[in-house]
């Protein structure tokens, strides 16, 4: 049997309404928000973020991961793998498969399906499949109010885990819409109605069709459906041919979240999983992905769905939690869509990154044997408190308080946000760090403020990519969550 | 508190002549003008006849690579080749740290008469902030600024002491009000508690008023013997002597050391400890002193961690008008880093400048009353390298 065992979604920080778009450029006003991506962010930091929150929420040994797939097509690398850093990041084992599948909106359910034909053919036990976009709209288009960026992840496993996977159709299709050249950073499309009835509607349909025919589902028996939507009228039009109830309908997310290419069908997933009526044991769920044909997945629900969707923060809360943007501005500046005065690269080396990778990304310090002090960074290998060589190599927390801190102007590298907070803190588990806080209001931050760690973007010295990890303001969310539920 | 270290230089080394330029945005000099004009101000003071015979090595401070590479520098400045002449980086301790190792060739008896001199060139690289972060440091390890930096001691006193941002606002009023006087200050402008707080922030809650300025400088001393002093005759009768010198070095990133309180800077508090063994005074002796004001907050600390007040009392001592020029101990009559200006390599032999010339009672600004024990202090880097020296008369 093929499983999800665990899932997360990741929601970038910041939402712009469309009003603000409307108004920057004198269009119709159009409802809603899309979710934006902080400055320091890229396909591949949120894919972390949900590859790291997935494992972390149902306390999974990262050592476990049979293999990986990174899934975007927006990949910061595209000669480099990009996987290969996540699964340093998480430090999964040496021989743990590492994959790159780019260039289609559909990235993810490929994915999902080769890591189901694996786990089926008993050649892995599990394997996470992290999808994440930040795709350009062309500016003064209405393209503009479809797009989102984020990111998602599923652990797929080798028992049923909150959701049986029973099997998929799959369809591959020719058709020139949406693309980007290589080079081009905007979103294209040319004739949209051509790519709606013939490209998403027809292939999504086809998938879904053909894997209700295979597993004889009627129309009725499906308690939940989660599919692509590339626009809500489409996407209910999918529903109607498929005589679906629309009270069982996954929420679209487009108006308060937009398209966010690769990482749509997933979120949709999690959402229609999430999502009020709980479903029940055993429920029938369709699942369903576009681009360049269409995948469609049957799913049953298992009597852990309850207990694991309870464990994990809620999309719609992550969604709720979002900074508005002050204005389309701002939109812009976070995107590096104007030109300013030339940014202030740092030097880098990428000798010194991988000679460091494992203090970097992984966060390794060490315990004095001596005086039994924790801390940061495994850079020089004697104890900074009593000088003492007998150290042991550990990996910190990344959760932590604010001991100190101050609030930066006079910044050194890429910023869109200033003043950056810089702050000295204190690890759970031991260890002092200095770390940059983004996705915050710099005047909200105060001494004892807990805080937890995110990877970034830091800059792109040297001409390449320069990850390191930031703070943020914790989420509160589990435990209000808890609250709830008692 | 580490070990002591038992040796000592007191009354070992003599200074015979000392020289500044004006400090501030000096657009029309290089750092050979500057290092020429301080040079020639000591040369003149000390009363050579002909330096480039007389000066057997130099010393020179400077801590940015665009100001100069190695002691040549400073021979070129001069002209003064053949002789050696060594370049001392060590953060903003830099020009003080020179003039340490330029006493021990004094005192070795090594060398007869030394050049001590330290010289910043800021302005070719903007004025907005230190230049040069991101040639340092690790690719992604973060570095913040200055003034950042700094802050972390005043949130943190912030919370621990209770001070406020008026509090240090009138470190930089009070520095201002000594600057004022100083024909070679940076700035000479008063200013209000009102201006300070209404300042453009740099680094919460650090504005512009509590940093220090960006200047342009240069500052020389000549030393030589007490022996060797007594014979030249333009400060035979008033020339002071170095009673204590002591350096002392922390870590480069204390925000990764578990037990580092930000509350006070282990390096200042050590190197004072040290200096005032050597000297065998206390901190109650010294009658006035130039510290490392480059931020507001760094003074209230130095107070502290110099042993001056008990910790935790900056606050009020700055109320009751203690650290003022005519209160219970000056501290930076000169106008400190904040008024007087702040080339990072020149700093520490102008505060050198300045205390020799307060303890021969011709202070070119505030003279402070029949002082006995001067000291200045440098700190630089994130609290790293902290040189305390004490000067007095002659035996």
């Amino acid at each position: 049997m093929v499983g999800i065992r665990s899932y997360s979604v990741y929601v970038p920080a910041f939402k712009l309404e469309r009003k603000k778009i409307a108004e920057a450029w004198d269009f119709p006003v159009a409802p809603g928000t899309i979710t934006v991506t902080n400055q320091d962010e890229d396909s591949l930091t949120m894919g972390i973020a949900a590859a790291l929150e997935c494992l972390e929420a149902e306390k999974i040994d990262s050592k476990e991961i049979d293999a990986i797939y990174f899934c975007s097509t927006t990949a910061p690398y595209t000669e480099k793998q990009n996987a290969a850093t996540i699964a340093n990041v998480l430090d999964l084992r040496e021989d743990c498969l590492t994959a790159d599948i780019m260039d289609s909106t559909r990235a993810a359910t490929i994915a999902l399906r080769s890591a189901f034909d694996s786990i089926a053919a008993g050649k892995a036990k599990n394997v996470l499949v992290v999808a994440a976009d930040k795709r350009y709209a062309e500016p003064l288009s209405m393209y503009e109010y479809m797009y989102g960026d984020g990111a998602a992840a599923i652990l797929v496993s080798e028992d049923d885990g909150i959701a049986r996977i029973n099997g998929y159709h799959s369809v591959n299709y020719e058709l020139v819409g949406p693309w980007r050249k290589e080079g081009d950073l905007n979103v294209r499309s040319f004739e949209g109605k051509i790519e709606t009835n013939y490209g998403y509607i027809q292939n999504t349909l086809k998938a879904i069709k053909g894997v209700m025919e295979k597993f004889e589902l009627s129309s009725d028996s499906i308690k939940r459906a989660a599919y692509f939507c590339l626009d809500p009228r489409s996407y209910g039009a999918i529903a109607s041919a498929l005589k679906l109830n629309p009270k069982n309908l996954a929420e679209n997310l487009f108006l308060e979240h937009g398209n966010t290419g690769t990482a749509l069908a997933f979120q949709l997933l999690i959402g229609a999983l999430e999502k009020k009526p709980s479903l029940k044991p055993e429920d029938n769920v369709i699942f369903a992905n576009y681009g360049d044909g269409a995948d469609a997945f049957y799913l049953q629900t298992t009597d852990k769905l309850r207990d694991v969707t309870k464990a994990h923060a809620s999309f719609s809360k992550k969604l709720g939690q979002r900074i508005e943007m002050r204005n389309y501005n701002d939109y812009l500046k976070y995107r590096y869509l104007v030109k300013t005065k030339v940014p202030f690269v740092r030097k880098s080396s990428n000798v010194t990154m991988w000679r460091d990778a494992k203090m970097l990304n992984q966060m390794w310090g060490f315990k004095c044997n001596k005086c039994g002090v924790v801390q940061y960074p495994l850079m020089m290998k004697n104890c900074i408190e009593c000088g003492s060589q007998d150290i042991e190599p550990m990996k910190l927390q990344r959760k932590g308080t604010i001991y100190t801190y101050s609030l930066d102007h006079l910044i050194n590298c890429e910023y869109a946000q200033t003043p950056v907070p810089r702050c000295v803190i204190d690890l759970e588990g031991g260890g002092r760090i200095l770390l940059d806080m983004t996705d915050c209001d710099p005047h909200q931050v105060h001494i004892d403020m807990p805080i937890e760690m995110t990877y970034r973007k830091i800059h792109e010295g040297g001409n390449f990519m320069n990850y390191y990890w930031k703070c943020k303001p914790a989420l509160e969310e589990k435990k209000s969550e808890q609250k709830e539920a008692e | 508190m580490g070990h002591i270290r038992g040796g000592s230089m007191k009354d070992k080394v003599a200074i015979i002549g000392v020289g500044a330029t004006k400090f501030g945005e000096l657009w029309e000099k290089n750092q050979y003008d500057l290092l020429m004009d301080s040079t020639n101000e000591a040369f003149k003071d000390a009363g050579l006849s002909n330096p480039q015979e007389e000066i057997d090595a130099i010393w020179v401070g400077m801590q940015y690579y665009f100001t100069g590479l190695s002691g040549a520098t400073a021979a070129d400045a001069i002209k003064i080749y053949g002789k050696p002449a060594t370049h001392v980086e060590n953060y903003c301790a830099s020009g003080m740290d020179a003039f340490r190792n330029a006493c021990f060739a004094v005192a070795s008896g090594k060398e007869d008469i030394v050049l001590a001199c330290g010289v910043e060139k800021l302005l070719d690289e903007g004025s907005s902030g230190l230049p040069g972060f991101k040639e340092m440091g690790h690719p992604v390890l973060p570095l913040p600024s200055a003034p950042a930096m700094f802050c972390f001691a005043a949130s943190r006193s912030f919370k621990e002491y209770g001070w406020t941002k008026e509090d240090l606002a009138r470190v930089a009023v009070k520095n201002h009000d000594n600057g004022f006087y100083h024909p070679k200050a940076h700035f000479r402008k008063k200013i209000t508690i009102e201006d300070v707080m209404e300042a453009p922030m740099i680094a919460d809650p650090l504005g512009r008023y509590d940093c220090c300025a960006m200047s342009d400088g240069s500052a020389a001393l000549v030393i030589t013997t007490p022996e060797i002093a007594d014979t030249f005759t333009n400060h035979a009768s008033d020339y002071v002597t170095v009673k204590a010198n002591a350096l002392s070095v922390h870590t480069n990133t204390p925000w990764y050391k578990p037990s580092y309180s930000f509350v006070g800077f282990p390096s200042t508090q050590e190197a004072a400890q040290a200096a005032y063994k050597e000297a065998g005074i206390t901190a109650k002796d010294i009658s006035f002193a130039e510290v490392h004001d480059c931020f507001t907050i760094t003074e209230m600390v130095n107070y502290q961690d110099l042993g001056f007040i008990p910790p935790g009392t900056a606050n009020e001592w700055l109320k009751n008008g203690g650290p003022n020029w005519d209160g219970e101990k000056p501290v930076n009559p000169s106008g400190g880093l904040k008024c007087f200006g702040h080339p990072i390599g020149a700093t520490g032999c102008r505060m050198l400048y300045e205390v020799t010339r307060q303890l021969q009672n011709r202070a070119e600004g505030r003279q402070v009353k029949d002082p006995v024990y001067g000291l200045a202090h440098n700190l630089g880097g994130a609290f790293t390298v902290a040189s305390v020296t004490v000067l007095g008369h002659k035996d």
